[in-house]
């Protein structure tokens, strides 16, 4: 029983049932003779979907035709700087000597934009302090 | 000198495994791609398909941490297959402690357990050989997938060639009663 040379190294005569169960068992046994080298290929397939759709993401946002297109709506709007959260300024081109009198004639407790003709807090200056 | 020649007996690649030790992750990916095969024919001898993908990655995790406490680098794939054993077992004795069941009607159930989906010729296969005694399972689940001549499987195993020889001949009989309707 223990002399079987085709079940030793395949030498010998062909034992037929050895050989069927070669053959049923082939598929799996190129999966399994892959068992080292699966842990690359999953990971290739998960970067290189990844990288792919970063690269379509990329090419829209950055490649040649969005940059046209960019351009294009450039040329016939007109640019307007607005510094951000900021509110445009009323005084802008008043010399500085006009704005210091400006802050000095309002009261100290009501900023400029705050309050408004008619609600409480604000005091209206009088005609004699525009003289001094 | 003696450790040469006994990695020339058992092909396995002393440098390799010298530098996996020293830290070399692509001398172990190199050693773990030529040894994987073997440790999930072992794992197969346990658990079926799915499980033993995934005790497989955990054997190559455990042995790459420990790596560094191998004495002998030419017995690297004996130990390799030492590892992946203790894997299956604590993976069985794991099923067994959550299933409170005794362990001869918990092991036999697992065992036997049917593949996902529709077993294939070689699912049967397989599952019979799981049925073996368990020193026969080894040595056949190595001879018939990956095809691994009995001093192959000896080398790798860390086995003596007239163990495997006796536990692959009596192995084949038991297969050979348990599959007669194949004959």
């Amino acid at each position: 029983m223990t002399n079987n040379p085709y079940l030793w190294d395949k030498s010998g005569p062909k034992d037929s049932f050895i050989a069927k169960l070669e053959r049923l068992l082939s598929a799996k046994r190129s999966k399994v003779k892959g068992a080292g080298r699966r842990p690359r290929l999953r990971l290739l397939r998960i970067v290189l979907p990844v990288a792919a759709a970063a690269a379509v993401v990329a090419w829209v946002c950055f490649g040649p035709r969005a940059s046209k297109v960019e351009s294009k709506s450039d040329a016939g709007s007109p640019q307007i700087a607005v510094e951000a959260g900021g509110q445009p300024d009323s005084e802008a081109g008043r010399s500085d000597a006009t704005k210091k009198a400006t802050k000095k004639a309002l009261p100290p407790d009501n900023p400029v934009g705050e309050t408004t003709m008619g609600q409480p807090g604000y005091d209206a200056p009088s005609p004699t302090d525009t003289e001094k | 000198m003696a450790a040469g020649d006994a990695s020339r007996r058992n092909g396995c690649p002393v440098q390799l495994v010298r530098k996996a030790q020293r830290g070399s992750r692509r001398a172990f990916d190199a050693l773990w791609e030529r040894y994987a095969p073997t440790v999930q024919s072992i794992l197969l001898t346990m658990v079926a398909d799915d499980e033993a993908e995934d005790l497989t990655q955990e054997v190559a995790v455990s042995a790459y941490r420990s790596i560094a406490s191998l004495k002998k680098h030419e017995s690297f794939p004996a130990w390799l297959c030492t590892i992946a054993r203790n894997a299956g077992r604590d993976a069985l004795a794991a099923r067994r402690r959550s299933r409170e069941a005794p362990l001869e009607e918990a092991e036999s159930e697992h065992l036997a357990a049917p593949p996902k989906g529709d077993p294939t010729a070689a699912d049967e296969i397989l599952s019979e050989i799981r049925k073996l005694p368990e020193c026969h399972r080894e040595p056949l689940m190595l001879r018939l997938l990956l095809e691994m001549s009995g001093q192959e499987i000896a080398k790798q195993t860390g086995m003596t060639e007239g163990s495997v020889r006796v536990n692959l001949c009596k192995g084949m009989h038991l297969l050979r009663q348990r599959l007669k309707h194949w004959e």
